[in-house]
């Protein structure tokens, strides 16, 4: 972590050169809030994708290049290290299925991932969505005294 | 020193190649991704044991441009950490999206509920105890999740009733509460007096209501976050050293009676862990602009509007920036704010990304 210090940074700090950019064109916006495509041409779709990894088929990538069968039917859910988060790759070691019905691989750290298709009804169609919870604090805060 | 076209400042070389990660935005004093938490008030629901959703308010006078990809927000999935008082028993709840209401806060209306997954759970354990899950629900929607920009709109999650709360069972938020909560919390939030409750609680049956805290929970976005922190060396509150980035930054009290907090900016990006950011500030929000070759919008102006406030080089994700240490910032900023943004640039893919902007009023 770098800090950097600048105590009159709030009045008096030298100005660079700060893009020059021209107003942006408007959305569209259509019922519910939604909006539709009208991006500007300056960023392309490809550029947007450099930052986002690709997904692929009926499996699951994993952080670590392999790749498994996705579970509870899940068509082309994301790459698992899109949402592992800030944690070690710690590879999995068995397969549950919860009282709920979703199969769940289980990972050696104690993680759990998974993928499942799901209804949106806004959009109209299913989803695939790639899941996983890591282990927190074991003892979490406890709850309030008013219980709100 | 390479100086692309437009004028945007880089320096040297980067290490980052570009991840495929994404970026949970959390308003909540400490960053949950890299620090422990010390802050937590208590674990919480909206509304007691009754069903209600628990909703981040993402205001447009406070925040601008959170996962703003092509023009628009673009949520990637909703982070949440879950406290279950009994781990065995799996524990469902939604994910949801709404836009603000006419008259303020959450549109209740089924046209205000943009985005609803439901039914969701969490994963098996052979546990009794109470324990934590720090979930990552992401969706596959080509470019995200899309919803309008520069409109104050709500994310977080659906709980369902659950009478067992808190004796023996059930799912809670952890959350980080205001001074005016009443609620004995010796640590949460620290911010001037005034702010109102920065979440809201919509209720199975009822109108909505503000709630005084903030919860760890937030959208993923493919945007680097910036947050803004108050440091308030006479308080204990943040549980540790440090600056307090939720609503403490959002509002820091100058006053002076008693206190004359600092500021700093703290900036964060999965994508581009070793990236160099350029940080601004400006006396406000300006209209969103956009610059060839970065992804996202210019919320904050252009070069005659904006000072530079750092150009620090992030680490492991991480760049913290000290704007003003405490009893420095004078009091005649009282009633004024300002806005502040930066940008992330990696020359191995030769992209720039704005981050969201975070307004500091004073």
């Amino acid at each position: 972590m770098r800090r950097v210090s600048g105590t009159a940074a709030l009045l008096a700090l030298v100005a660079l050169a700060w893009p020059r950019t021209p107003p942006a064109p408007t959305p569209t916006t259509v019922a519910g809030g939604a909006v539709l495509a009208a991006a500007p041409s300056v960023v392309t779709a490809p550029a947007l994708a450099a930052r986002v990894a690709p997904s692929t088929g009926h499996q699951l990538l994993l952080p670590d290049g392999s790749a498994v069968p996705a579970l509870n039917g899940a068509i082309d859910p994301a790459p698992l290290e899109r949402y592992w988060g800030a944690f070690p790759w710690s590879p999995i070691v068995g397969r549950e299925r919860s009282s709920a019905g979703i199969e769940w691989y289980r990972h050696a750290d104690g993680s759990y991932s998974t993928t499942e298709m799901v209804f949106v009804e806004q959009l109209g169609k299913q989803i695939a969505l790639t899941r996983v919870a890591h282990p927190g604090p074991e003892q979490p805060p406890n709850t309030p005294p008013d219980r709100r | 020193m390479p100086v692309p076209k437009q004028g945007l400042f880089v320096v040297a070389t980067l290490i980052a190649t570009a991840q495929a990660q994404v970026n949970p935005f959390v308003l909540y004093p400490q960053d949950p991704e890299r620090q422990a938490l010390t802050c937590t008030s208590f674990v919480g629901r909206p509304d007691l044991s009754r069903a209600a959703e628990a909703l981040v308010e993402f205001d447009d006078q406070q925040f601008r441009g959170i996962g703003d990809a092509l023009g628009f927000h673009r949520i990637f999935g909703v982070y949440h950490w879950v406290a279950d008082e009994r781990l065995a028993t799996v524990e469902t709840y939604d994910l949801i999206i709404r836009i603000g209401a006419s008259t303020g806060g959450p549109d209740t209306t089924p046209a205000g509920l943009v985005f609803r997954v439901a039914s969701l759970t969490t994963p098996p354990s052979a546990n009794p105890a109470r324990g934590t899950w720090i979930m990552y629900d992401g969706f596959n929607i080509q470019g995200g999740f899309t919803t309008i920009l520069s409109q104050t709109w709500y994310l977080g999650v659906g709980l369902p009733a659950n009478p067992a709360w808190p004796a023996t069972d059930g799912h809670a938020l952890f959350r980080a509460d205001l001074l005016s909560a009443n609620t004995g919390a010796t640590v949460g939030e620290n911010h001037r007096a005034g702010v109102l409750g920065p979440t809201w609680a919509v209720p199975a049956n009822g109108a909505p209501f503000r709630t005084p805290w903030t919860y760890v929970c937030g959208p993923f976005v493919t945007t680097p976050n910036l947050h803004m922190g108050g440091l308030d060396p006479t308080s204990n509150r943040l549980g540790a050293p440090g600056a307090s980035f939720g609503i403490h930054g959002l509002f820091p009290d100058v006053g002076g009676a008693p206190r004359r907090d600092g500021l700093m900016l703290r900036f964060t990006d999965n994508l581009t862990p070793f990236a160099f950011a350029f940080l601004g500030a400006s006396l406000g929000f300006a209209l969103p602009q956009w610059e060839p070759g970065i992804i996202g919008s210019n919320h904050i102006g252009t070069s005659g509007q904006v000072i530079t406030v750092g150009l620090p080089r992030l680490q492991n994700g991480v760049a913290e920036v000290t704007i003003a240490l405490p009893g420095t910032i004078p009091t005649a900023m009282i009633g004024n704010f300002l806005a502040f943004q930066g940008v992330v640039w990696d020359p191995n893919t030769r992209l720039a990304n704005w981050s969201n902007a975070q307004a500091v009023s004073f």
